[in-house]
């Protein structure tokens, strides 16, 4: 509690129809449903609701009544020349069909080769095969499940080998061959640009504004690996398990300056639970922040970018 | 073939077996008529929740339970007292603020959770929400369950009045049967009862689904720091769900054992916050004369 009382919330109001949420945590559960004056929408990872129960699974129906749900995919994988299995976009289109979400979403990742799972959300070689491949994988999805997804840009700690295009290119040019929105995680833009060497500004504006649908924030933290012979080198890790570091709310800022659609933004926390008072504090910090940027662009128009 | 031509035994299996269609009749027509996708609920509001689970006197507990958490009512030795300096307007709604204005001078815990007045306020504040929501019963579905039973009853009591009459007509023992058909119509009468709608126990349940990681981890929750929660926790579970070593005022809710009782923690060990011994921290288990612990445990008060 000792976080959350030390500091004062944060009270802009945004765009009214700017949404801010959480990603659903069972243990989070009582936090949420206490506060849905202070939480607009709730994003639920589509794997964890395949092997619910039926129990588990009319809840969820329930939930959806209370709240409107996002529905986010972990493991389709669709940025790989290899076709996404059928058997995921069918109980992909189950779970959207019965929680009828406001738009789901999945990574611009490779999470399997053959058949074998990584386990992690890899990126794909940045070339013109793969973008074309994932524009085919999307639109094989938003054909199957019925609407297309939003994608999301992901963190990776290494560039994928025999790419020969920068990552915010290739995520451009996927977004403009898929037709799908982007789910703009600016997370994993702080944690690339960090690990990289990018300035995230010269990300940001790599996009069509209007065609960033969406945001996930979330936080990281410094890991230390052994590199090469010249010793240990630190990389910043995104891991969900810390707060939302304050470059990501300027980055929001930027986004809110550059963005003039309606926003969805979602706060990932995956474990090492704050109080839920500091979790709302951080939703509060977004919308401060988001608000800040509208604000900007209001006044100054193009100029109010940095 | 006529049933009636039955024998006996044959025909008691058939009514049996008749009695518990009609039974399962009445339950599924009861469920169908109650059930319905259970809309926007009052999830934030543990006070509706606490009603919906155990009626009024489980929201007033909660109540009770939400101020001392606060820090607005004091327990000692069982007894709650509004804090100096607070104000009943203190309290959110109209049920801690009966509370608080109930308490200005000492009362027992247990006594304030079933007092008349505070369970009227919980009904005021909670049944109306409820009923909208076709979560409980209306007098309108209290009217149509009673007609569907006694409906029921009527064809059990009329197919066991014909054989009655025709066993007596050929001078056959009838008392199995005119006992049989006594139990079925009583038991039909038990679907008469419940203050919930099937759609409110379908809400109940999802609730206790999606709280499920929240009682897992009720021994994490602190007292005066996370009071929504606790609030939850204790609606959507009820009071034996919290953590008797973190809140150690709930054991005043509990029913003092009378002296020589037999406690029901049976056996060498009654650990758990959910044991009934004891009222008060230091209080005697009943019976051989050892000291129930404060803070939760009980530990090694055998029976006696």
């Amino acid at each position: 509690m000792a976080v959350a009382e030390a500091r004062e919330p944060v009270r802009l109001k945004a765009d009214t129809t700017d949404r801010f949420g959480l990603t659903w945590q069972p243990a989070l559960a009582a936090g949420i449903l206490a506060n849905l004056d202070r939480i607009d929408v709730v994003e639920v990872i589509a794997e964890e609701q395949f092997s619910a129960s039926s129990r588990a699974a009319r809840a969820l129906e329930t939930l959806a009544q209370q709240v409107p749900l996002l529905v986010h995919g972990v493991a389709l994988g669709p940025a790989s020349t290899a076709r996404v299995e059928t058997r995921r976009l069918d109980r992909l289109a189950r779970l959207v069909n019965r929680v009828k979400p406001a738009f789901w979403s999945e990574h611009l990742a490779c999470v399997r080769a053959g058949n074998i799972e990584i386990g992690h959300l890899a990126a794909a070689p940045r070339t013109a095969a793969t973008i074309d491949a994932t524009a085919a994988n999307l639109a094989r999805a938003a054909s199957v499940v019925g609407s297309r997804p939003m994608v999301e840009n992901i963190a990776t700690l290494m560039d994928p080998p025999a790419s020969d295009r920068s990552e915010a290119d290739w995520t451009s040019s996927v977004v403009g061959a898929s037709g799908c929105d982007l789910l703009l995680d600016l997370h994993n833009v702080h944690a690339n640009s960090l690990n990289f060497g990018f300035d995230p500004i010269d990300y940001l504006d790599t996009f069509d504004p209007e065609r960033i649908g969406a945001i996930h924030l979330a936080g990281g933290c410094w890991i230390e690996s052994t590199a090469d012979d010249e010793g240990r080198e630190r990389r910043y890790l995104d891991d969900h398990l810390h707060d939302v570091p304050d470059p990501v709310y300027s980055l929001l800022a930027e986004v809110g300056a550059r963005v003039r659609r309606p926003l969805t933004v979602i706060l990932e926390r995956d474990g090492r639970f704050p109080p839920m008072q500091h979790l709302l504090w951080q939703l509060d910090r977004a919308r401060a922040a988001l608000a800040e940027g509208r604000l900007r662009a209001a006044r100054y128009g193009a100029q109010g970018r940095k | 073939m006529n049933p009636f031509d039955l024998p006996g035994p044959q025909f008691l299996a058939f009514y049996a077996l008749f009695g518990a269609a009609t039974l399962a009749v009445v339950y599924q027509t009861r469920q169908w008529s109650e059930a319905g996708e259970p809309g926007r609920v009052p999830v934030s509001d543990p006070y509706a929740i606490a009603y919906l689970r155990g009626g009024p006197t489980e929201a007033v507990r909660l109540g009770i339970t939400v101020l001392i958490d606060r820090q607005l009512l004091d327990v000692t030795d069982d007894t709650a007292e509004i804090r100096k300096g607070v104000k009943p307007a203190h309290g959110v709604n109209e049920i801690e603020r009966g509370i608080l204005e109930e308490t200005e001078r000492a009362k027992p815990v247990l006594d304030l959770a079933t007092s008349a007045r505070l369970q009227a306020l919980a009904r005021k504040s909670c049944v109306p929400e409820l009923m909208r929501l076709g979560l409980i019963v209306t007098p309108e579905v209290m009217s149509r369950r009673q007609t569907r039973v006694v409906v029921a009853v009527a064809v059990l009591l009329t197919v066991a009045a014909i054989k009655v009459a025709v066993g007596l007509s050929r001078n056959r023992p009838v008392s199995f049967l005119v006992l049989s058909a006594i139990v079925f119509s009583v038991a039909t009468f038990f679907f008469v009862r419940g203050l919930r709608t099937s759609r409110g126990d379908r809400v109940l349940d999802d609730l206790r689904t999606l709280f499920d990681a929240l009682r897992g981890r009720a021994e994490d929750l602190r007292p005066n720091a996370s009071t929504s929660e606790l609030a939850l926790l204790m609606a959507v579970f009820g009071l034996e769900a919290v953590s008797v070593y973190q809140f150690p005022f709930v054991k005043a809710f509990r029913r003092p054992q009378p002296v020589g009782a037999t406690n029901s923690c049976g056996g060498s060990s009654c650990g758990g916050s959910t044991s009934s011994c004891g009222s008060s921290s230091g209080s005697s288990c009943g019976g051989g004369g050892s000291s129930c612990g404060g803070g939760g445990g009980c530990g090694g008060c055998g029976g006696s």
